[in-house]
């Protein structure tokens, strides 16, 4: 071996990625040849210096404290998945996406939206309403039914149901009657996802505390992003309240299915 | 659902077991990569965040460590990286080979000539050397003399041919040494005092 190619393999031979064979041959001429035995001698020397200083010094005050605060995030991600353990509802809707609108026309009664968002273990109606049509998506039908649901939320609420989001397709709207409230429900689907909406009259919806933790401001607009096992959202504006389920894709935008407010 | 619960129990578990001993490790390399603390604490968290939403993904057995790196690298290009890109300011080409040995080497007859070297590099100019260089060398630099990984484990975390790994690994290395004789210079070397 002569010196190009013991210095040709300098890199390689620190690095210890070279051969046992080559290893042995660099090492063999090393031993004859001053020239070459300094310049890996000074080049190893080199490198030990920037692998310690590189890995000296780091700050390890901030490394309990960034512990905490990844403990912190793998609570987050079990309590959501807690959730929706809790729920089969959720789980069977895995491979369905439906979009509904309803319309709330009241009979009476103190009602208030944020009942639907008990979070532990209550009985939440829009959930299960959502995961009826989320179940059986063949419920809804584009007919005569969803045509006066689509008029009336547009006369009496001014709210325009959008026929697609996103490559979502609206398949259907119907009034319900969820808790003994009139609400007319609108699905969208693509592939085998669904999303819902729900639209409440806003003296019929009251913010509740652990809702507002979550309000977030954009492009002029109030709205809750709340993760709720499949509620997902709310959407609030004077004299109007729609709320958006999804069960199965989180990075839908939901708020894009409320009509007039795409969200850049 | 009890069952669900003691899976995720479970989860966790093996998780923390295996994943979060090398935090210490990710955040070092984060801060070369992100070259502030609070940046590099958010891309530590985000992805311990993504290798646990993942974990199921992960294979028993193979090599955890090489795992979150590759997980933290491709967020780090993906969301990070076009905040910190820094411009190239030195022709990687025109520096020879063994660089600062051929600085040093004025005097065959001075013993361990880069000590003296070393002693005008501080203790954060070498980290300062390693976060100007390129981005496409740095990570390559950091993930092979900071954390030690081979070539071929550098080449699965970035997604890169193992010849662009050498390459790239090959004229980090140059320029680091460059910028590491800067700092000597700059900070009272000088060349030929090893005589």
């Amino acid at each position: 071996m002569n010196c190009q190619e013991a210095l040709s393999l300098l890199y390689e031979i620190i690095d210890k990625e070279a051969s046992e064979i080559n290893v042995n041959e660099v090492q063999r001429h090393r031993e004859q040849c001053q020239h070459c035995f300094e310049v890996y001698r000074v080049e190893m020397a080199i490198q030990d210096f920037i692998n310690k200083k590189l890995k000296d010094g780091n700050p390890s005050g901030s490394l309990e404290a960034l512990k905490a605060k990844v403990s912190l995030k793998l609570d987050e991600i079990d309590g959501q998945q807690t959730a929706k353990e809790n729920h089969p509802f959720f789980r069977r809707t895995t491979a369905v996406l439906a979009a509904a609108a309803s319309l709330v026309i009241l009979i009476g009664g103190a009602f208030f939206l944020r009942d639907l968002y008990w979070h532990q273990t209550e009985y939440l109606p829009l959930e299960q309403a959502h995961v009826a049509i989320a179940d059986d998506p063949t419920t809804f039908v584009n007919d005569a039914g969803t045509f006066s649901t689509i008029l009336r939320v547009r006369d009496e609420l001014g709210y325009d149901v959008s026929a697609s989001v996103h490559g979502f397709s609206l398949i259907g709207g119907q009034h319900e009657e969820i808790m003994g409230v009139a609400m007319a429900h609108f699905v969208y689907s693509h592939d085998n996802e669904i999303v819902s909406v729900f639209v409440v009259p806003s003296e019929w919806f009251e913010i509740s505390d652990d809702l507002k933790d979550s309000q977030v401001v954009r492009n002029q607009i109030i709205f809750f992003d709340h993760y709720c096992r499949g509620c997902h959202l709310v959407f609030h504006k004077a004299g109007l309240a729609v709320v958006v389920t999804a069960t199965t894709d989180h990075n839908i935008e939901l708020l894009d299915f409320i009509p007039g407010h795409t969200i850049i | 659902m009890a069952d669900g619960k003691a899976e995720g129990v479970k989860k966790r578990k093996s998780f923390e077991a295996e994943a979060l001993q090398h935090m210490e490790a990710l955040y070092r390399t984060a801060l070369r990569m992100t070259k502030n603390e609070s940046d590099a604490e958010d891309l530590v968290q985000e992805a311990y965040v993504k290798a646990y939403r993942f974990w199921d993904r992960f294979e028993p057995g193979s090599n955890c460590r090489a795992w979150l790196f590759k997980i933290m690298t491709n967020i780090f290009i993906n969301e990070y990286r076009s905040k910190t890109r820094s411009p190239m300011s030195v022709n990687v080409d025109e520096l020879d080979d063994n660089f600062l040995y051929g600085q040093l080497a004025v005097d065959q007859t001075t013993r361990n000539p880069e000590q003296e070297l070393f002693s005008r590099i501080f203790d954060d100019d070498v980290k300062k050397a390693v976060e100007s260089l390129p981005d496409d060398f740095r990570l390559v630099v950091v993930l092979a003399f900071l954390e030690g990984f081979s070539y071929q484990e550098i080449a699965d975390i970035m997604d890169l041919q193992l010849g662009t790994v050498k390459s790239r690994l090959h004229r980090g290395r140059k320029l680091l040494q460059k910028g590491l004789w800067d700092y000597a210079i700059k900070n009272g070397y000088i060349k030929g005092t090893t005589k």
